[in-house]
């Protein structure tokens, strides 16, 4: 036997065990839901409806999908927020004048949401925003409303608590970058008379630009996906206030039984995350190259 | 002059000190809130709230802790960790290792078909997968629970990566000494990553732990719930009071916190190298 299809033999082997599960579990689910989306569940069963889930969807009949849609617009803002505050504080602890040991132990308190469930944190912000409402009665004699259970305020509030999840790690990523940037240009920026500030913008902004719109990117996605704090936190709710495009889409899916409309959720946003996430990747390659 | 400046750097280095402390306070606040709520204390009712539990008890970790149905839970929670974490690298590595060091037709495709399984929103797969798995009859069961989620594209690209980053020369020796391709896959090149590896099955384990999306929509029935969708699906329920769903929270927390400590050097690391996420 050559050795050319010797390898190939080999190589589907190992590749086997993998494939047969993505292709069952993940592929073939992917493309059912573009079958099922044409279709509308009822209790007569399924009838054909053609493109009409999509109709529906992406002319803005369905307000609570517009609800969902302005909320991902939320909280992909709160990410990018979030990712200008981890440069602003990697670069605070890049300055080095804060002692290592206090570096850790900042970076190990900072990173621990990464770890701990969302179900966890969703108790904890519960019962920590009820402790500071009842804080304030107590200080201020002013009873304030919980914003969590406020219909315009729930979005902000909770994309206020995914910034502080994340935010741990896109410090960590930041840090990293700001390390990357090689000591002569600063160096060289030194020389020609720049300080401080100047120093950040035109030599260590320039050059995180790549990792910068990378993470950007990456914002857009993360909001797209974001599950686990709108069911922890909030339940969607009140009402569908805060509900993302998944969450929505599971509880058409899990309650409302509605397998078709539930599966044209899902394909547009699986269309939307491929689309930015093969720009991510392109950028992400196109930076390898710069450094 | 001289002083002036020094005093500048003074000012600098406590504003500094006091931001991050800020920081690492906002941090640690609600955690120490579901503690002292999972040891008794009243944010509730009295005003002030206690912020320091008055009269600690341990009636809530007790209730969790013998109610079979939290146990079950439990039980059920380990199960899921433990078979999707080692399931899941078992066919990873393999893939991995393939995708890197052995070239065949069709490889690029290949990558880049995985690859899109990386990219695709995981809940959004949830949403056929489980239509799929009801008509399948195996919606409710533990095959329905572990398997589907067992393929993780994640892991696949992580190992590839791992194998990408050692030498064309290993292979060559190998091949000199006359090993086959299953030894040098598994004798000569799995050892070498195995600092990836354990990386990768420390934020595996994490990740399953803590995995409660999956179980909501695989596990409609009570006996199939994992901890966190236990925990999670209380909340909801009237019967049950709040220091005790609190000490489901801290007994959640624990086990991936303890791990997190242990080895926090394998989490940075996995973080810097690898950008992993939950």
């Amino acid at each position: 036997m050559r050795k050319s299809h010797r390898d190939a033999l080999v190589a589907l082997l190992m590749l086997s065990p993998f494939l047969v599960l993505y292709i069952i579990f993940v592929i073939y689910p992917a493309i059912q839901a573009i079958y099922w989306s044409l279709y509308e569940t009822s209790i007569f069963g399924e009838v054909f409806v053609g493109f009409r889930n999509y109709e529906r969807l992406l002319t803005g009949k369905d307000s609570i999908f517009l609800m969902t849609l302005r909320n991902t617009g939320i909280y992909a803002m709160y990410n990018v927020i979030g990712i200008l505050l981890a440069l602003f504080v990697a670069y605070l602890i890049n300055l080095q004048i804060v002692n290592r040991k206090f570096t850790n132990l900042f970076h190990l308190v900072i990173l621990m949401p990464m770890v701990v469930s969302w179900v966890t944190l969703g108790l904890a912000w519960n019962y920590a925003i009820i402790c500071n409402i009842n804080l304030i009665k107590y200080l201020q004699g002013v009873t304030i409303d919980n914003p969590l259970a406020d219909y315009i305020l729930a979005p902000w509030a909770l994309g206020a608590i995914i910034l502080w999840a994340g935010l741990g790690y896109n410090t960590l990523l930041m840090l990293s970058a700001l390390r990357g940037v090689p000591r002569v240009y600063i160096e060289a920026g030194l020389i020609d008379g720049a300080t401080g500030f100047a120093l950040f913008r035109y030599i260590t902004l320039p050059l995180l630009k790549p990792i910068l719109m990378f993470l950007t990117v990456g914002a857009a996605i993360g909001a797209f996906n974001i599950f686990d704090p709108v069911a922890t936190v909030t339940f969607g709710g009140p009402g569908w206030a805060s509900s993302s495009v998944t969450w929505y889409a599971s509880r058409q899916l899990l309650y409302a039984l509605k397998y078709g409309y539930a599966s044209t959720l899902c394909v547009i946003a699986i269309i939307v995350v491929l689309t930015l996430s093969v720009v991510q990747f392109r950028i992400f390659y196109s930076t390898e190259r710069v450094y | 002059m001289m002083s002036e400046k020094r005093s500048r750097g003074k000012i600098i280095k406590w504003t500094i000190y006091v931001i991050l402390v800020i920081v690492i306070l906002i941090y640690l606040y609600p955690i120490w809130i579901i503690f002292i709520i999972a040891l008794g204390a009243d944010v509730y009712e009295r005003i002030p709230p206690e912020l320091v539990p008055l009269r600690p008890h341990l009636k809530g970790f007790e209730y969790i802790l013998t109610n079979p149905s939290f146990l079950r839970w439990i039980q059920n929670s380990l199960l899921f960790t433990i078979v999707v974490t080692f399931g899941s690298l078992a066919i990873a590595i393999p893939a991995g290792y393939a995708l890197s060091r052995i070239k065949f037709p069709g490889r690029n495709f290949m990558f880049w078909f995985i690859v899109m399984g990386m990219m695709m929103p995981l809940v959004m797969l949830y949403v056929p997968l489980y239509i799929q798995l009801t008509r399948m009859k195996i919606i409710n069961t533990y095959i329905g629970l572990l398997i589907p989620v067992l393929p993780s594209a994640y892991n696949v690209f992580l190992i590839k990566q791992a194998f990408d980053a050692l030498p064309e020369e290993l292979q060559d020796a190998a091949a000199i000494d006359g090993a086959g391709p299953f030894t040098t896959a598994f004798k000569i090149f799995l050892p070498v990553i195995r600092p990836i590896v354990v990386t990768a099955i420390l934020f595996n384990v994490v990740w399953n732990w803590n995995n409660f999306a999956w179980p909501l929509f695989a596990a409609p029935q009570r006996e199939y719930w994992t901890l966190p969708l236990g925990i999670f699906l209380s909340t909801w329920s009237y019967t049950i009071d709040f220091w005790k769903l609190a000490a489901g929270g801290v007994i959640l927390f624990l086990p991936p916190f303890i791990l997190y400590i242990v080895a926090t050097s394998y989490f940075l690391r996995g973080i810097e190298l690898a950008g992993l996420k939950r």
